[in-house]
């Protein structure tokens, strides 16, 4: 019996991501996340086009500045990361424990433990070129509905809804109505 | 400097939580959105109860201040709408694509891309969608405790509270729903940032 490194269950990582919360609420600000793309466009804009950047009505609200909430976005990238490798080296350890050294971490996941993504074990090393770009779509919709809401899954699902903020109930029930629907017809087209 | 520090390291656990707990799979995201695995909800509503278990008291020390988010109907409707319909076509939120991206996921820098784009051209068409959705029915800050007239922290506990009791209750409708079976957690996966390597 090897012992798989496993993800962490809704409960553990819940509490994990409310205390989190909390910390950020009590530290500084609530916890957000999506303010930052823009603020990401106007930084990367601001060098080329700085008359642009400086006259645009949106970009006013969201100046090129380096902020503590792009801080955050920047931590969530290398969190990510330290996370991805902390698995990888407890799989890699299992692996070598369980099979005498022979299964890396790569053959470990790539033997039926997939991500559950249409990304998966099937598709191999090739780069599912139409996944790449279904992302690419569906990350311009979910930035542009966010940016046009005022805030993400962290800005008003999470830190919304814990400050029993209305709007932030009514985003979430919006996003749940046409994301179930939209999630089960792509899916019945074999998008996802 | 010392707030950009601490954005920082906030980032860090953000971001190390997303990926242990899984959400940072596209596929996570994908199953809760089919109904199929409510992983995800159950474990964001977790989050929301235990912030709000914690937050309203210190906010009756006057630790901490709660105040609600500016309610404006239309824009966040819509906003939402559009959200969900990109929620369900990546498989991806703002914050869970930037953790893929770290762990290396090769859908996660397409979908911070886009999610660039989206943002520019939201500035772009903002100066005509600010009159037609954002500035009607207005309401400025708006919380519920404030709406219904009652004790924002007397609210917040019961809500905290009541929260707990649905995502559990979930989970048991969830455990006996004859249904394909699912995995209860899956095994992380590694390979991606093993290509790195």
């Amino acid at each position: 019996m090897r012992k798989v490194i496993r993800e962490w269950s809704w409960l553990r990582g819940g509490i994990a991501l409310g205390l989190l919360s909390a910390f950020a609420f009590v530290s500084y600000k609530p916890l957000g996340v999506s303010t930052s793309y823009p603020r990401t466009v106007a930084l990367l804009l601001n060098p080329v086009a700085p008359e642009f950047v400086a006259q645009n009505a949106y970009f006013q609200r969201v100046p090129p500045i380096v902020d503590w909430q792009l801080m955050l976005v920047l931590g969530i990238v290398i969190g990510g990361w330290i996370a991805s490798r902390v698995v990888a080296r407890a799989q890699a350890r299992e692996a070598d424990m369980g099979q005498g050294a022979l299964q890396s971490g790569t053959a470990l996941a790539e033997a039926g433990q997939g991500e559950g993504c249409a990304f998966g074990p099937a598709v191999g090393n090739a780069p599912d070129r139409r996944r790449k770009w279904r992302a690419f779509l569906g990350g311009f919709l979910v930035l542009f509905g966010a940016r046009l809401a005022d805030g993400c899954t962290s800005g008003h699902v999470i830190t919304g809804m814990t400050q029993l903020a209305t709007a932030s109930f009514l985003f979430a029930a919006a996003v749940f109505a046409v994301g179930i629907p939209a999630a089960k017809w792509l899916r019945a087209k074999g998008w996802s | 400097m010392g707030i950009l520090l601490l954005g920082l390291v906030t980032g860090i656990a953000f971001g190390y939580i997303l990926y242990r707990a899984g959400v940072s799979r596209c596929g996570c995201i994908f199953d809760a959105l089919n109904l199929l695995n409510l992983k995800a909800v159950k474990l964001m509503l977790t989050a929301v109860a235990v912030g709000s278990l914690i937050v309203y008291p210190l906010s009756a020390l006057g630790l901490v201040s709660v105040g609600g988010k500016n309610l404006y109907v239309l824009g966040v409707l819509a906003g939402g709408a559009i959200f969900g319909l990109g929620f369900a076509v990546a498989g991806y939120c703002p914050g869970t694509a930037l953790a893929a991206l770290g762990a290396g996921r090769k859908d996660a820098w397409p979908m911070v891309l886009g999610g660039l784009l989206g943002a520019l051209a939201y500035a772009l068409v903002y100066p005509l969608l600010e009159p037609v959705l954002i500035r009607p029915l207005n309401y400025g800050r708006h919380s519920l405790p404030d709406f219904l007239g009652v004790n924002p922290v007397a609210m917040g506990l019961l809500f905290g509270a009541a929260l707990i009791g649905v995502v559990f209750l979930i989970d048991r409708w969830e455990k006996g729903r004859v249904k394909v079976p699912v995995r209860p957690t899956e095994p992380q996966d590694a390979r991606a940032v093993s290509r790195h390597m």
